[in-house]
């Protein structure tokens, strides 16, 4: 029980160290001479969040260990196209990103369908409408 | 953790302030990589997807999460790897300021 409730602590603070580092990411973004570093600051956030999700109770890998790779082996062609396509490129990963949250969202309320609170009813419906627009 | 709804509200008002600011003087040269690398921490909603794949509920949630999870890692790799290219083109032309 005491371990459960330490790794829910861990996790907690790894997502804030994660979103601080995409502030700072998106901050030196916006200068030539630090741009590198946002690079590296956004990866190291995203690394941060994902692995402290992957330590919550309970999981089942074997789906997420598919995903995963599945996903990668998606990316790493998408990251190597000629630089003439980055729009396009751009334009097609939001359109996964909106993909995502709409999934997600759906099944979110799927599994809580009887009694969904009205403003958890209101979010949802709004990201659900807004990704499959985007998507 | 629970957070009531005036909380989250103010977690969305304060982020949308730190959004607005952080992006409003970035340097026209860097819009595209600056999308670009958004596009790459938009994918943060694979958080959300690996739980719902993760806690297996019903096989719906858990196709509908892998599916999320596909998109949004590809998201993360490709985006990250296309600015870290982007921003190796800028080292070779760009202005020296280091």
């Amino acid at each position: 029980m005491m371990s459960e409730f330490a790794s829910t602590q861990i996790i907690e603070v790894t997502y804030l160290i994660a979103a601080a580092l995409f502030i700072v990411s998106l901050k030196w973004m916006s200068s030539p001479a630090t741009a590198q570093r946002g690079v590296r600051a956004g990866e190291l956030g995203m690394l941060l969040a994902v692995a402290g999700t992957l330590l919550h109770h309970g999981m089942d890998y074997k789906w997420l260990a598919a995903a995963l790779v599945l996903g990668t082996s998606i990316g790493v062609p998408l990251g190597k196209v000629a630089m003439t396509v980055v729009p396009q490129r751009t334009a097609l990963s939001h359109a996964f990103g909106a993909l995502c949250v709409t999934l997600v969202r759906t099944a979110e309320f799927y599994l809580r369908a009887p009694s969904v609170p009205p403003f958890m009813m209101v979010v949802l419906g709004m990201e659900v409408i807004l990704g499959s627009l985007a998507a | 953790m629970k957070l009531d709804l005036l909380t989250s509200l103010y977690v969305f008002m304060l982020a949308g302030f730190i959004g607005f600011e952080v992006i409003r003087r970035v340097s026209p040269l860097l819009h595209t990589p600056l999308m670009s690398l958004t596009n790459a921490l938009d994918a943060i909603a694979v958080v959300g997807a690996i739980i719902l794949a993760g806690e297996h509920k019903t096989n719906f949630s858990t196709i509908l999460g892998t599916i999320a999870i596909v998109a949004a890692t590809s998201n993360i790799v490709g985006g990250f790897l296309i600015t870290d290219r982007m921003l190796k083109m800028f080292k070779v032309s760009g202005p020296k300021k280091s």
